[in-house]
């Protein structure tokens, strides 16, 4: 079984985050970029697929700027057999990224299709969706266990109101949730085994696509600094506040 | 290959040496994965580590193992990494934050595997080395004993041949990881005169530890005595040439302090950002504290001195890379792989032994600062920067204490005069007449300017000291001496700050810049007081004396500005603002 796994590169989840001067994006000078996290676990669970020997190959796949190939190699360190970028400038929306991922799909032909359920920089959550609908495929999101047999997979995926179980035929689109594993970190025998592994860079043009971005980021801007507590004299005047000042109740 | 102590007779070009900024990718995720490490696996467990919990710290050496931390300096023929010097530095640079975690990596990867990778045969390496760099086995180094620390080489640990092998007797003290080692590297007296080294197994009989030693911090780190009594070694565990292990102690200990620097880097920039943090959060007059002058003047120097090191650290590391490239092409039996090995190892032995000294002083100082800017909560356990002062004391007495490795320094610079040929005396000679009379107002020509009045100076010193009392220097003036080696270590701080400003880029270039100033002012302080007391002790004339002051002028600029802008870039970035 082949397994197709996204790697978005995003911002370190540890690194301060702030508007650039004038509020384009995120101030980007200095800021350490790693794998979306969310990224990272559907990798690990491909990689627990391998091990298991469910999995054949494992095939990285990131869409961005050059700069995108070090969490590929990341990607390859931690396991992953090869790495494609589709290299492109362009600022993209959800609908272009998946629409380059479903020309990966058919080029490359994977049983399973992992990823993460969103990425920590733009929080959409709808990539995979997309994707899924698409190519007609299955999805199951926000996994947090999966079961590989013959060619289903029964994936328990986490609600508001409990843990859902699904079974879904392959080959199919999976999301990963945070519950489904803890990722490896990477050791440096798979940084250095890296080296050779092979990474393939594509243009949307080799692709057959031209990327037209519908949605566009207007503004970044810092959220508003929390306001002081107040000191209430009775409950009585707690529920008055909340009615008359916040409107909650 | 550059001959060590260059930067002493030769204007370093700017943009020349090599700096984190050159890191590539690959070695930044090597990085990464120290640092994650760090994050997810030890800081969490603080706790236990100070506990010392049983089996802990075996277990975390082993995933260190696993990661390939252990196998960073092992050749790739049995099972290593073979990594670049410098990729090596940053790896313990990483597991700063913990030193105790930090130390006990430092014992296992560098003390007891760089004796076998300097000089075991192919046969001990083939079995030892998997093993060790695995993390399968830990292991450890037998040097000090209870009477001699210092003065190593009076130890009393006796070996005498016995049939098929020898027979091993005495004590060691203050053997980090004592507690899980597998394996101990063991420096004693053959017949009671020959120097000699042997590897000697945990379960060979004869072999006890005493208890772990109570210490003032790092309670994570096992430290223990380890008791030979009569014990016996085979003979293919003797390790080198006979007579010949101060090669192998003191070659191993070279590369052990470099990496001590590194350690100390590490921790420093941990201090630093938890100081900055808690110097945000924390109010008092009804403002953070970070807004004060006096606090921010603390971030900004501990940030300068780091910046410093940092500098220094990674060009000596690419430095002695140079000489360790070409053996990793040689056969693994190559008939003169130890030799070869013994030239990579010692040729930067001063520049060495100053980033020891140096650079645990600044662990030190930024430990030390970052307590007094956490006041009265600094001084509890409820904050990590308690733990981060304990464990910043030790670090300036192993490894030779500060004041060895003060004139271990200059002692190497006499040896490079003399055996490799560097020209002090002829370029103090050339150099004499140039003192400066004006310093440039730009910046940066005012900071070129100042190294070479720092070197003229330096060499100035060093030839008038040398001049009194030759190869004596060591033992007749030691002061001199290391008043020369604290000379010699702020030139090269200097010079490689200047050398690294062009490669940084946006407001790390700025916040260089600053860091560069303010260098320079303390760099010139200590110049000057350093320079005075040897002019002093040598009786120079008065002539002397204002030749050396036109040689180190004060960089006059505002101070008080330069901290505050430069601590402005740390607050922005919650700590070190030189990012890789
Ligand atoms: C936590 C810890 C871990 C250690 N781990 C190891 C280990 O794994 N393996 C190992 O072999 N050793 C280890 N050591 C030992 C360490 O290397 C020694 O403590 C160190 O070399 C100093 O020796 P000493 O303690 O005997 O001090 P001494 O040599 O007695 O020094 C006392 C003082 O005198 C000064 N002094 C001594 N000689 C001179 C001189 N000629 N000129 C001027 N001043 C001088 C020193 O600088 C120092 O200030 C460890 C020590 C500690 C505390």
């Amino acid at each position: 079984m082949k397994v197709l796994v996204t790697v978005k590169r995003v911002p370190d989840p540890y690194a301060k985050i702030s508007p650039n001067a004038d509020g384009t994006d995120i101030a980007r000078e200095g800021l350490t970029m790693a794998v979306n996290p969310f990224d990272e676990i559907a990798l690990e669970e491909a990689i627990r697929l391998k091990e298991a020997g469910k999995a054949t190959e494992i095939v990285a796949v990131s869409i961005g700027g050059a700069e995108s190939q070090e969490q590929l190699r990341t990607a390859l360190a931690m396991g992953a057999d090869r790495a494609i970028l589709v290299q492109t400038e362009e600022p993209l929306d959800p609908p272009s990224i998946a629409r380059l991922l479903a020309a990966i799909v058919q080029r490359e032909q994977p049983q399973l299709i992992l990823m993460g359920k969103q990425a920590i920089d733009m929080d959409d959550n709808q990539v995979g969706q997309m994707l899924a609908a698409i190519l007609n495929l299955p999805q199951a999101t926000f996994a947090s266990k999966i079961t590989i047999e013959d060619s289903t997979a029964t994936v328990e995926r986490e609600t508001d109101n409990g843990i859902e179980t699904i079974r879904v035929p392959l080959p199919a689109v999976i999301t990963a949730d945070l519950r489904l594993n803890e990722p490896r970190y990477v050791a440096l025998t798979g940084i250095v085994r890296a080296r050779t592994k092979p990474l393939e860079t594509l243009t949307p043009a080799d692709l057959g696509i031209t990327p037209k971005a519908r949605v566009r980021l207007k503004k970044v801007e810092k959220p508003p600094a929390r306001q002081a507590g107040k000191r209430v004299a009775d409950v009585k005047e707690l529920v008055r506040l909340l009615k008359e000042e916040a409107r909650v109740i | 290959m550059q001959r060590s102590g260059q930067f002493l007779v030769q204007s370093t070009p700017a943009g020349s040496t090599f700096t984190p900024e050159d890191f590539d990718a690959e070695t930044r995720m090597i990085g990464k994965s120290a640092e994650d490490f760090v994050r997810h696996e030890v800081l969490p467990r603080l706790e236990e580590i100070e506990q010392a919990k049983e089996g802990l710290m075996r277990e975390l050496d082993r995933k260190m193992g696993e990661l390939g931390f252990t196998a960073a300096e092992v050749p790739t023929h049995y099972g290593g990494l073979d990594l670049p010097k410098t990729t090596v530095a940053l790896i313990v640079e990483k597991l700063g934050p913990e030193p105790a975690t930090c130390l006990t990596l430092q014992a296992h990867a560098g003390l007891a595997i760089l004796p076998l990778v300097l000089e075991g045969t192919p046969e001990q390496k083939a079995r030892y080395l998997p093993k060790l760099a695995s993390g399968e086995w830990c292991g450890s180094f037998c040097l000090s004993e209870t009477g001699s620390g210092s003065d190593a080489l009076a130890m009393k640990t006796r070996a005498v041949p016995d049939g098929d092998g020898y027979r091993l007797t005495g004590e060691k003290m203050w053997v980090t990881n004592a507690g899980f080692a597998d394996l101990f590297t063991v420096f004693a007296k053959l017949n009671g005169e020959q120097f000699t080294a042997f590897l000697v197994e945990r379960t060979f009989p004869g072999v006890s530890l005493g208890r772990e030693e109570r210490k003032i911090g790092l309670h994570g780190s096992s430290t223990r005595r380890v008791v030979f009594e009569n014990v016996f070694v085979p003979k293919e565990n003797l390790l080198g040439e006979v007579g010949k292990a101060h090669y192998i102690a003191l070659n191993t200990l070279n590369l052990g302090r470099y990496k001590m620097a590194a350690s100390a880097l590490g921790t420093g920039k941990y201090a630093l950002e938890v100081a900055t943090r808690y110097a945000k959060d924390r109010h008092q007059f009804g403002q953070p504290i970070a807004n004060f002058g006096l606090i921010r003047q603390k971030l900004a120097e501990m940030t300068t001195q780091l910046f410093a090191l940092e500098s220094m650290l990674y060009r000596t590391g690419a430095l002695m890379q140079e000489w360790f490239e070409p053996i990793h092409a040689l056969p693994p039996d190559h008939p003169e792989l130890h030799l070869r090995y013994r030239e990579a190892a010692s040729e930067y032995a001063g520049e060495c032994a100053m980033l020891k000294f140096f650079g645990t002083e600044v662990q030190y100082f930024c430990a030390d600062e970052g307590v007094q800017i956490h006041g009265g909560y600094g001084y509890t356990e409820d904050f990590p920067i308690a733990k981060i002062f304990r464990e910043s004391r030790v670090p300036r007495i192993y490894e030779g204490t500060n004041e060895i490795n003060r004139l271990n320094l200059t002692q190497h610079l006499i040896r490079q005069m003399q055996r490799a040929g560097l020209p002090l005396i002829e370029e103090s000679r050339a150099r004499e007449p140039r003192p400066i009379d004006t310093l440039p107002d730009k910046p940066l020509e005012m900071l070129v300017t100042l190294v070479e009045g720092f070197r003229q100076a330096t060499l100035y010193a060093f030839r008038l000291a040398w001049e009194a009392y030759g190869d004596h220097l060591r033992e007749q003036r030691q002061e001199i001496a290391a008043a020369i080696a604290d000379m010699t270590t702020m030139l090269y701080g200097l010079d490689s700050i200047v050398a690294r400003l062009p490669k940084l880029q946006g407001t790390a270039s700025d916040a260089g810049l600053l860091a560069g100033l303010l260098f320079a002012r303390y760099a010139t302080q200590v110049m000057r007081d350093r320079a005075d007391l040897v002019l002093n002790a040598l009786n120079a004339p008065a002539e002397s004396h204002r030749l050396m002051e036109r040689m180190l002028p004060l960089p006059r600029f505002n101070a008080v500005e330069a901290r505050n802008q430069l601590a402005q870039f740390v607050l922005m970035r919650d700590g070190y603002p030189y990012g890789v």
